[in-house]
Protein backbone atom coordinates (compact mmCIF):
# COMPACT_ATOMS: atom_id res chain seq x y z
CA UNK A 1 0.00 0.00 0.00
CA UNK A 2 3.01 2.31 1.00
CA UNK A 3 4.47 1.62 -2.96
CA UNK A 4 1.85 3.63 -4.35
CA UNK A 5 2.37 6.98 -5.68
CA UNK A 6 0.77 9.97 -3.37
CA UNK A 7 0.24 12.20 -6.35
CA UNK A 8 1.21 12.25 -10.12
CA UNK A 9 4.37 12.70 -10.96
CA UNK A 10 4.49 16.10 -12.59
CA UNK A 11 7.83 15.50 -14.53
CA UNK A 12 7.62 11.71 -15.66
CA UNK A 13 10.35 9.46 -16.83
CA UNK A 14 10.07 9.39 -20.70
CA UNK A 15 7.56 6.43 -21.63
CA UNK A 16 8.10 3.70 -24.69
CA UNK A 17 5.79 5.37 -27.24
CA UNK A 18 3.01 2.69 -28.34
CA UNK A 19 3.69 1.45 -31.88
CA UNK A 20 0.99 1.81 -34.38
CA UNK A 21 -0.52 -1.74 -34.39
CA UNK A 22 -0.70 -1.88 -30.79
CA UNK A 23 -2.72 1.51 -31.54
CA UNK A 24 -4.57 0.16 -33.75
CA UNK A 25 -5.16 -3.75 -31.79
CA UNK A 26 -6.35 -0.84 -29.08
CA UNK A 27 -8.62 0.46 -30.67
CA UNK A 28 -10.23 -2.58 -31.70
CA UNK A 29 -10.87 -3.45 -28.42
CA UNK A 30 -12.05 -0.54 -27.40
CA UNK A 31 -15.15 -1.10 -30.08
CA UNK A 32 -15.67 -3.88 -29.22
CA UNK A 33 -16.39 -2.83 -25.94
CA UNK A 34 -17.92 0.61 -26.86
CA UNK A 35 -20.64 -1.72 -29.23
CA UNK A 36 -21.58 -3.44 -26.01
CA UNK A 37 -22.97 -0.05 -24.53
CA UNK A 38 -23.83 1.32 -27.44
CA UNK A 39 -26.33 -1.93 -28.14
CA UNK A 40 -27.21 -1.86 -24.50
CA UNK A 41 -28.15 1.75 -24.66
CA UNK A 42 -30.26 0.89 -28.07
CA UNK A 43 -32.21 -1.92 -25.87
CA UNK A 44 -33.05 0.34 -23.60
CA UNK A 45 -34.33 2.96 -26.04
CA UNK A 46 -36.18 0.79 -27.95
CA UNK A 47 -37.32 -1.99 -25.08
CA UNK A 48 -37.50 -5.33 -24.58
CA UNK A 49 -39.94 -5.95 -27.86
CA UNK A 50 -38.12 -3.55 -30.26
CA UNK A 51 -35.87 -4.67 -33.49
CA UNK A 52 -32.57 -4.11 -31.75
CA UNK A 53 -30.72 -4.59 -35.64
CA UNK A 54 -33.06 -2.16 -37.33
CA UNK A 55 -32.43 0.83 -34.53
CA UNK A 56 -28.70 -0.21 -34.74
CA UNK A 57 -28.99 0.19 -38.97
CA UNK A 58 -30.67 3.85 -37.89
CA UNK A 59 -28.13 4.68 -35.87
CA UNK A 60 -25.16 3.62 -38.12
CA UNK A 61 -27.47 6.10 -40.97
CA UNK A 62 -27.52 8.94 -38.63
CA UNK A 63 -23.50 8.97 -37.21
CA UNK A 64 -22.96 8.57 -41.76
CA UNK A 65 -24.89 11.24 -42.22
CA UNK A 66 -23.12 13.74 -39.60
CA UNK A 67 -19.74 12.39 -41.06
CA UNK A 68 -20.55 13.33 -44.36
CA UNK A 69 -21.22 16.89 -43.26
CA UNK A 70 -18.02 17.03 -41.50
CA UNK A 71 -16.31 15.94 -44.65
CA UNK A 72 -17.67 18.19 -47.12
CA UNK A 73 -17.00 20.81 -44.85
CA UNK A 74 -13.04 19.68 -44.52
CA UNK A 75 -12.91 19.59 -48.17
CA UNK A 76 -14.18 22.95 -48.86
CA UNK A 77 -12.16 24.49 -46.24
CA UNK A 78 -9.24 22.52 -47.74
CA UNK A 79 -10.49 23.33 -51.86
CA UNK A 80 -10.62 27.11 -50.19
CA UNK A 81 -7.15 27.43 -47.98
CA UNK A 82 -5.34 25.88 -50.96
CA UNK A 83 -6.65 28.41 -53.34
CA UNK A 84 -6.47 31.36 -50.99
CA UNK A 85 -3.07 30.38 -49.97
CA UNK A 86 -1.85 28.83 -53.22
CA UNK A 87 -0.70 25.60 -51.17
CA UNK B 1 -18.55 -7.74 -34.10
CA UNK B 2 -18.19 -3.87 -35.26
CA UNK B 3 -14.16 -4.07 -34.85
CA UNK B 4 -14.00 -7.22 -37.43
CA UNK B 5 -16.78 -5.52 -39.83
CA UNK B 6 -14.69 -2.01 -39.96
CA UNK B 7 -11.37 -4.01 -40.11
CA UNK B 8 -12.42 -6.56 -42.63
CA UNK B 9 -14.18 -3.71 -44.71
CA UNK B 10 -10.70 -1.77 -44.09
CA UNK B 11 -8.72 -4.68 -45.67
CA UNK B 12 -11.09 -5.66 -48.75
CA UNK B 13 -10.73 -1.68 -49.84
CA UNK B 14 -7.24 -1.76 -49.45
CA UNK B 15 -6.77 -4.89 -51.54
CA UNK B 16 -9.35 -3.79 -54.06
CA UNK B 17 -7.20 -0.48 -54.72
CA UNK B 18 -3.71 -1.38 -54.08
CA UNK B 19 -4.06 -2.86 -58.22
CA UNK B 20 -4.78 0.66 -59.08
CA UNK B 21 -0.82 1.44 -58.09
CA UNK B 22 -1.97 4.67 -56.30
CA UNK B 23 -0.37 6.00 -52.96
CA UNK B 24 -3.06 5.27 -50.35
CA UNK B 25 -3.37 6.18 -46.83
CA UNK B 26 -5.70 5.32 -43.84
CA UNK B 27 -7.03 8.51 -42.16
CA UNK B 28 -9.90 9.25 -39.51
CA UNK B 29 -10.34 7.48 -36.45
CA UNK B 30 -8.39 3.91 -37.19
CA UNK B 31 -5.56 5.84 -38.08
CA UNK B 32 -5.75 8.24 -35.14
CA UNK B 33 -5.39 4.90 -33.30
CA UNK B 34 -1.94 4.10 -34.85
CA UNK B 35 -0.51 7.84 -33.17
CA UNK B 36 -1.99 6.67 -29.26
CA UNK B 37 -4.98 7.82 -29.86
CA UNK B 38 -7.90 5.68 -29.74
CA UNK B 39 -11.22 6.60 -29.96
CA UNK B 40 -14.56 4.57 -31.64
CA UNK B 41 -15.17 4.92 -35.41
CA UNK B 42 -17.25 2.90 -37.84
CA UNK B 43 -15.88 4.01 -41.24
CA UNK B 44 -13.12 3.70 -43.34
CA UNK B 45 -11.31 7.06 -44.40
CA UNK B 46 -8.73 6.91 -46.96
CA UNK B 47 -7.20 9.74 -49.05
CA UNK B 48 -5.57 7.80 -52.57
CA UNK B 49 -3.24 9.35 -54.71
CA UNK B 50 -5.17 9.90 -58.06
CA UNK B 51 -6.79 12.32 -60.01
CA UNK B 52 -10.34 13.61 -60.61
CA UNK B 53 -9.97 11.74 -64.29
CA UNK B 54 -9.45 8.65 -62.18
CA UNK B 55 -13.07 8.83 -60.75
CA UNK B 56 -14.89 6.44 -63.07
CA UNK B 57 -12.18 3.58 -62.80
CA UNK B 58 -12.13 3.63 -59.21
CA UNK B 59 -15.74 2.91 -59.03
CA UNK B 60 -15.57 -0.09 -61.62
CA UNK B 61 -13.25 -0.93 -59.37
CA UNK B 62 -14.62 -0.94 -56.20
CA UNK B 63 -18.23 -1.97 -57.57
CA UNK B 64 -16.94 -5.11 -59.23
CA UNK B 65 -15.53 -5.80 -55.60
CA UNK B 66 -18.64 -5.75 -53.96
CA UNK B 67 -19.12 -2.02 -52.79
CA UNK B 68 -22.39 -0.14 -53.80
CA UNK B 69 -21.79 4.03 -54.48
CA UNK B 70 -23.85 5.93 -51.70
CA UNK B 71 -24.26 9.10 -53.80
CA UNK B 72 -25.14 9.61 -57.58
CA UNK B 73 -23.39 11.03 -59.43
CA UNK B 74 -20.41 8.95 -57.33
CA UNK B 75 -18.02 11.36 -57.50
CA UNK B 76 -19.07 14.24 -55.26
CA UNK B 77 -16.41 17.55 -56.73
CA UNK B 78 -16.01 19.74 -54.10
CA UNK B 79 -14.24 22.75 -56.06
CA UNK B 80 -11.51 20.91 -57.05
CA UNK B 81 -11.33 18.05 -54.95
CA UNK B 82 -13.32 15.31 -55.04
CA UNK B 83 -14.70 12.34 -52.53
CA UNK B 84 -16.29 9.16 -53.72
CA UNK B 85 -18.24 7.22 -50.98
CA UNK B 86 -19.14 3.60 -50.92
CA UNK B 87 -20.87 0.80 -48.60
CA UNK B 88 -19.68 -2.51 -47.93
CA UNK B 89 -21.57 -5.04 -46.29
CA UNK B 90 -19.22 -7.17 -45.21
CA UNK B 91 -20.94 -11.22 -45.02
CA UNK B 92 -22.88 -12.16 -42.13
CA UNK B 93 -23.56 -8.32 -41.18
CA UNK B 94 -26.45 -6.25 -40.88
CA UNK B 95 -24.34 -3.26 -41.24
CA UNK B 96 -23.27 -1.50 -44.32
CA UNK B 97 -19.99 -0.25 -43.81
CA UNK B 98 -19.14 3.48 -45.22
CA UNK B 99 -15.53 3.50 -46.92
CA UNK B 100 -14.28 7.74 -48.28
CA UNK B 101 -12.19 8.03 -50.81
CA UNK B 102 -10.87 10.75 -50.87
CA UNK B 103 -9.10 11.77 -54.32
CA UNK B 104 -5.60 13.26 -53.46
CA UNK B 105 -5.42 15.87 -56.37
CA UNK B 106 -3.93 18.89 -54.28
CA UNK B 107 -0.04 19.72 -53.41
CA UNK B 108 -1.15 19.45 -50.13
CA UNK B 109 -2.41 16.24 -50.51
CA UNK B 110 0.42 14.94 -52.05
CA UNK B 111 3.06 16.07 -49.60
CA UNK B 112 0.91 14.06 -47.27
CA UNK B 113 0.68 11.09 -48.86
CA UNK B 114 4.51 11.20 -49.43
CA UNK B 115 4.99 11.13 -45.49
CA UNK B 116 2.43 8.10 -45.45
CA UNK B 117 3.76 5.05 -42.32
CA UNK B 118 3.60 1.69 -43.36
CA UNK B 119 1.54 -0.39 -40.89
CA UNK B 120 -0.18 -3.96 -40.09
CA UNK B 121 -3.34 -4.73 -39.30
CA UNK B 122 -3.40 -6.82 -36.12
CA UNK B 123 -5.01 -10.28 -36.90
CA UNK B 124 -5.50 -9.16 -40.91
CA UNK B 125 -2.26 -9.95 -42.70
CA UNK B 126 -1.99 -7.46 -45.08
CA UNK B 127 0.25 -4.15 -44.67
CA UNK B 128 -1.27 -0.70 -45.10
CA UNK B 129 -0.02 3.11 -44.98
CA UNK B 130 -1.58 5.87 -42.28
CA UNK B 131 -1.52 9.04 -42.82
CA UNK B 132 1.63 11.22 -40.75
CA UNK B 133 0.53 12.08 -37.12
CA UNK B 134 1.52 15.87 -38.47
CA UNK B 135 -1.06 15.14 -41.35
CA UNK B 136 -3.65 14.23 -39.51
CA UNK B 137 -3.91 16.83 -36.84
CA UNK B 138 -3.66 19.68 -40.50
CA UNK B 139 -6.57 17.96 -41.66
CA UNK B 140 -8.31 17.73 -38.19
CA UNK B 141 -8.09 21.84 -38.12
CA UNK B 142 -9.73 21.68 -41.28
CA UNK B 143 -12.45 19.22 -40.32
CA UNK B 144 -12.96 22.12 -37.07
CA UNK B 145 -15.84 20.65 -35.38
CA UNK B 146 -15.15 20.12 -31.59
CA UNK B 147 -14.58 16.69 -31.80
CA UNK B 148 -12.04 17.30 -34.33
CA UNK B 149 -10.20 19.91 -32.22
CA UNK B 150 -10.32 17.44 -29.17
CA UNK B 151 -8.87 14.84 -31.63
CA UNK B 152 -6.05 17.53 -32.03
CA UNK B 153 -5.49 18.16 -28.94
CA UNK B 154 -4.96 14.51 -28.16
CA UNK B 155 -2.42 14.02 -31.06
CA UNK B 156 -0.53 16.74 -29.79
CA UNK B 157 -0.23 15.72 -26.17
CA UNK B 158 0.35 11.81 -27.05
CA UNK B 159 3.06 12.61 -29.69
CA UNK B 160 4.65 16.09 -28.68
CA UNK B 161 7.95 14.70 -28.53
CA UNK B 162 7.96 13.20 -31.96
CA UNK B 163 6.16 15.66 -34.06
CA UNK B 164 8.00 17.45 -36.79
CA UNK B 165 7.17 21.13 -36.05
CA UNK B 166 8.54 22.68 -39.03
CA UNK B 167 6.36 20.53 -41.32
CA UNK B 168 3.57 21.71 -39.18
CA UNK B 169 4.54 25.15 -38.95
CA UNK B 170 4.61 25.20 -42.77
CA UNK B 171 1.69 23.64 -43.96
CA UNK B 172 -0.39 25.18 -41.45
CA UNK B 173 0.93 28.74 -43.12
CA UNK B 174 0.23 27.53 -46.33
CA UNK B 175 -3.53 26.57 -45.27
CA UNK B 176 -3.96 29.52 -43.07
CA UNK B 177 -4.16 27.15 -40.12
CA UNK B 178 -1.78 29.07 -37.76
CA UNK B 179 -4.32 30.56 -35.76
CA UNK B 180 -6.41 27.24 -35.41
CA UNK B 181 -3.05 25.64 -34.29
CA UNK B 182 -2.14 27.89 -31.72
CA UNK B 183 -5.40 27.99 -30.58
CA UNK B 184 -5.08 24.22 -29.95
CA UNK B 185 -1.88 23.84 -28.61
CA UNK B 186 -2.77 26.08 -25.71
CA UNK B 187 -5.82 24.09 -25.06
CA UNK B 188 -3.65 21.08 -25.01
CA UNK B 189 -0.77 22.86 -22.95
CA UNK B 190 -2.32 25.29 -21.09
CA UNK B 191 0.47 28.12 -19.96
CA UNK B 192 3.04 26.10 -22.04
CA UNK B 193 5.14 27.93 -25.11
CA UNK B 194 4.91 26.37 -28.29
CA UNK B 195 7.93 25.02 -30.14
CA UNK B 196 10.48 27.76 -32.15
CA UNK B 197 9.06 26.36 -35.36
CA UNK B 198 5.46 26.90 -34.94
CA UNK B 199 3.63 30.47 -35.12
Amino acid sequence: MTDRPKQPDPDPAPRRRMTAEEGIALWSDLMHTCEQFLLAGLRRKIGADGDLDAAYRDWYARRMEEHDQMMVRMLHELDRRSHEHGA
Amino acid sequence: MARDVVLETLRHAWETLQPLNASMAVMGGIALAAWEHVRATHDVDLLIGLERAHGARIVQHMEAAGFKTKRYPPVMQLGRLDLVQFLYNPPDTLLDIQVDLLLGESEYQRAALSRRVATRLPGLDVELFVLSCEDLILYKLLAGRILDVADCAALLVANRGALDWSYLARWSQSLGLTRELSDVWKRAFPGDRPPPQTP
